[in-house]
């Protein structure tokens, strides 16, 4: 697969985006990504970029560099090139994290509705969600909150109308062609089929996220009343 | 130790806020105008980043349990100190940009900004003492953590203050506060020629107005409606959401721009028209209900020479309060 050289601009003076993904265009490879969510490391331990940057944000098909000085852009853009060309070569050892989740009932109150939308029984669909091998695009909405991408197509569906004022910590959802977890308690608009009792964001922790951009997630689902 | 009598709405402990984190969702927070909180520190000898007292309203009436050095940057909040028992006003009208000291138990009353919403800085000689979480003592209002158990402060609450050496402090020079114009200088962002000519040329003609509906997280404006080209060739949203930051200005499908400020989200999907130089970002600190702003644009290099204008000020300070300590 061939990977297009990103087009370059300057968000704000001092923050750099790279996006790989053509305007237009909403469908991210998950051999693409990798490869972003890989340089953003790279960028962020070199010692030649390490010290340039405050800030690397991973998003579907793009990189926003953040520099502590907007006139460094060019120094780092060029190693960023190379760091990018070297990847080509480099196979990239994602890392599993498996999460447990009780799906539907009490924990997952919109199941039934996801299935019946996807015209598919609600075990079906928690079989097929069970069945993914998901990756981390980006993290953002939310301190913790992972996009995750790799959702089987059928299982797609549109974020609801109105928002649900309040989703539990640790809910499991779909809106649109992502899935993802509720790290904490907030207002939210996408389907809740499930929940984990995992903590996904501890901003007291030593590794304050336990998903990062690049990370493989596989869901588990769990037996009622373990 | 500072003891809150009397709090008001969204006083809260801010530094220069979180870097390193955005990557994982977690925004920066920190002082909206940090310029003044690092110069207020200067003149403190604290450390530039040290942690203050966000103010965004009054009345507050704050008592400092043991003798203490102050500072306040900002709005003109009307400040006095208060004699322990409240039976007399030690000082009034204090200045910003001003070291004051206050015996233990004395008060400090801030009384109301000239404009409501504009916001004060409350330095403190060896800054905020509250736990550091994830390289900052900001407050994360939004997500509860940082700050004084990730919230604004109540009355009843204690902060505990740093210790610090026993260095002279300058009493009769203080530093400028930055007087704010309300006009922003921009650099046009990556969405902006999905805009219509007539949207274009609206953004840097017209005034906007700063609406109620403005936070730490964005301030909304109202003026004209800024709109896609017709027929919409592009869609109105980017399909794909991109990393973003204080500063930028989006612009959702209503047509009425957000300016992103300190708290903001870290991920968006609005077209970024343009965005807020950071030389100019403190003066979203002052921008409230009502108040009418203006964009000017300028060049990407013109907004590093300001940036780097700016650092220069700061290291000439720093410089000059350093010579005066020498020679104290």
């Amino acid at each position: 697969m061939s990977i297009p050289d990103p087009a370059i601009s300057f968000v704000t003076e001092h923050g750099i985006l790279l996006e790989f993904v053509a305007a237009g265009s909403s469908v991210i490879e998950p051999a693409l990504q990798q490869r972003l969510c890989q340089l953003a490391t790279l960028l962020r331990e070199h010692s030649h970029t390490g010290p340039l940057l405050c800030d690397i944000v991973t998003a579907p098909g793009s990189l926003l560099l953040v520099l502590h000085d907007g006139r460094t852009a060019r120094r780092l853009l060029r190693h960023a090139e190379t760091l990018w060309r070297a990847s080509a070569q480099q196979s990239i050892d994602a890392r599993i994290v498996t999460v447990p989740v009780m799906y539907g009932g009490e924990c997952g109150p919109d199941l039934e509705q996801a299935a019946s939308l996807c015209g598919m029984s609600s075990t079906k669909f928690v079989e097929r969600h069970a069945a993914g091998n998901y990756f981390v695009q980006s993290l953002g909405f939310m301190p913790g909150f992972a996009y995750l991408g790799g959702l089987d197509p059928q299982l797609h569906i549109k974020r609801k109308d109105t928002p649900s004022a309040r989703v539990a910590a640790g809910s499991v959802a779909i809106g649109g062609s992502n899935t993802g977890i509720y790290p904490s308690e907030s207002p939210g608009g996408w389907h809740i089929i499930g929940r984990t009792s995992v903590t996904l964001f501890d901003a007291h922790a030593q590794q304050p996220c336990l998903l990062q951009p690049g990370d493989t997630v596989r869901f588990i689902a769990q037996k009622e009343n373990p | 130790m500072i003891e809150v009598l009397l709090s008001s709405p969204l006083l809260t402990i801010q530094d220069t806020g979180r870097t390193g984190w955005r990557h994982l969702g977690v925004p920066c927070c920190g002082m909206m105008d940090d310029l003044a909180l690092r110069l207020g520190n200067l003149l403190l000898g604290n450390d530039e980043g040290a942690a203050a007292l966000e103010v965004t309203s009054a009345p507050v009436l704050l008592r400092f349990l043991q003798n203490s050095a102050i500072v306040l940057m900002g709005a003109d909040m009307q400040a006095s100190i208060l004699e322990p028992d409240f039976a007399n006003t030690r000082q009034q009208r204090l200045l910003t940009g001003f070291v004051y000291l206050l015996r233990a138990g004395e008060c400090l009353r801030l009384n109301a900004a000239k404009t409501p919403g504009q916001r004060a800085m409350l330095m403190v000689r060896g800054g905020i003492d509250v736990p550091v979480v994830l390289g900052s003592r900001s407050t994360d209002i939004m997500n509860g953590f940082g700050g004084l158990q990730g919230r604004a402060l109540h009355a009843g609450d204690k902060i505990p203050v740093g210790g610090h050496t026993n260095k002279p402090l300058p009493l009769k020079t203080g530093v400028r506060q930055h007087s704010w114009n309300h006009t922003l200088r921009v650099l046009t962002g990556p969405d902006f020629t999905r805009f219509d000519q007539r949207s274009c040329q609206a953004l840097f003609e017209k005034s906007w107005m700063v609406t109620a509906q403005s936070n730490r997280m964005g301030l909304r404006l109202q003026g004209d409606s800024l709109r896609p080209h017709e027929p919409a060739d592009q869609p109105s949203s980017r399909l794909l959401s991109i990393g973003v930051l204080p500063g930028l200005i989006q612009v959702p499908p209503d047509g009425h721009p957000i300016l992103l400020a300190a708290d903001a989200q870290t991920t968006g999907g609005y077209p970024a028209i343009a965005s807020i130089i950071s030389a100019d970002l403190w003066q979203l600190a002052y921008m409230t209900s009502g108040t009418r702003v203006r964009f000017a644009k300028i060049s990407l290099a013109d907004a590093h020479g300001l940036a780097r204008h700016q650092q220069q000020q700061l290291q000439r300070l720093r410089d000059a309060l350093r010579l005066r300590g020498e020679a104290a």
